[in-house]
């Protein structure tokens, strides 16, 4: 268990004294397109990799892999804290699905 | 009337819009930082086009979080006017003051040459001083273009009269070839339902002056000043 201090300001112009407990815990999100979104990118590396002589490769599209290093007091509250993460700001959730492991 | 110019770290056309409406136009305008809290006093802020944060992690994405937004969000629902052009535009749809998103092209490249969109809707304070069908010849730049909603969302908008621009050909017809980054149904620029938010992929701020190569871009202006100024 670890104790970390944060200091935050506010919008009335006070510094706010945060507190956070917990373990450090490794998280993976894997961001990608959802099915029907078009994905130019993805056919076009496709494409590369049959004239590489690849043609056996049918469908191919990208997405994104970000790794997280947090602070959380269990597993739980890791992957609630991450998925409001996802929601927010890590995925644009109009063309975007996530998943997210916790180590 | 007063504009103010939301400067984020990145924006780089926050001069040019300076320019338009201040020389121009000769409207009082000044730049907001991003960091500023407050929008008091202006009648009608622009977001400008650019790179904000570097487009990391997606074009809006982080810029949405700046400061000021939450001061844009209660000057919208008061009524005041907004317009996104570019960068801005995507600001407006991370932000979900727009619905939809700006994806990347479809030929993945970066477009900058003049294109030619098509008013749909001259019913709005943005677009009121424009002939309806009329062609206007406004520069695109820009690599995430592409309006992307889901079918319903698409639906409204077209229900509702909410896009306002559609690229088109030089003779108002709307075709896939005249479309340069795959956005759907040849969308250009959209407003709210409100009426009062204004977001748009071409850049009219830069043609407001024949000698710099199109006067297209003016009549928003004038469009905008009208309302407020009720003249």
């Amino acid at each position: 268990m670890c104790w970390l201090y944060a200091k935050g300001e506010r919008e009335e112009g006070y510094i706010q004294l945060l507190a956070l407990k917990g373990d450090v815990m490794k998280a993976k999100v894997f961001v990608t397109l959802k099915k029907g979104v078009l994905d130019p990118q993805g056919k076009v590396v496709g494409e590369a990799l049959a004239s590489m002589g690849y043609s056996e490769v049918k469908d191919l599209r990208i997405g994104k892999f970000i790794e997280v290093e947090l602070l959380a007091s269990s597993k739980q509250e890791a992957e609630k804290r991450l998925i409001e993460m996802c929601e927010k700001l890590l995925t644009n959730t109009v063309v975007e699905d996530y998943r997210v492991e916790i180590e | 009337m007063k504009f103010g110019i939301v400067v984020f770290p990145g924006s780089n056309c926050d001069h040019d819009c300076y320019h338009a409406v201040k020389h121009v136009m000769g409207q009082e305008a000044e730049y907001v930082w991003h960091k500023n809290v407050s929008l008091s006093g202006f009648d009608c802020v622009i977001l400008p086009g650019g790179f904000s944060y570097g487009d990391y992690l997606r074009t809006g994405a982080i810029a949405r979080f700046s400061p000021i937004m939450n001061n844009l969000k209660v000057f919208v629902n008061r009524g005041g006017l907004v317009i996104g052009i570019c960068n801005g535009f995507q600001i407006l749809t991370e932000a979900g003051l727009l619905p939809g998103i700006l994806m990347r092209n479809k030929n993945l490249k970066f477009i900058c040459r003049n294109v030619n969109v098509r008013v749909e809707n001259n019913q709005t304070i943005f677009t009121n001083k424009y002939q309806i069908n009329q062609v206007l010849n406004i520069p695109i730049a820009h690599a995430d273009g592409n309006y992307f909603a889901d079918k319903d969302t698409i639906k409204m908008l077209e229900d509702n009269n909410q896009i306002i621009f559609r690229y088109s050909t030089s003779d108002g017809s709307i075709t896939e070839d005249s479309n340069p980054n795959g956005s759907i149904n040849n969308i250009a620029a959209i407003t709210n339902q409100k009426g009062n938010v204004f977001g748009v992929m071409p850049h009219p701020e830069r043609v407001c002056e024949a000698i710099i190569g199109g006067e297209d871009g003016k009549k928003i202006f004038e469009g905008i000043i009208k309302t407020v100024c009720r003249v």
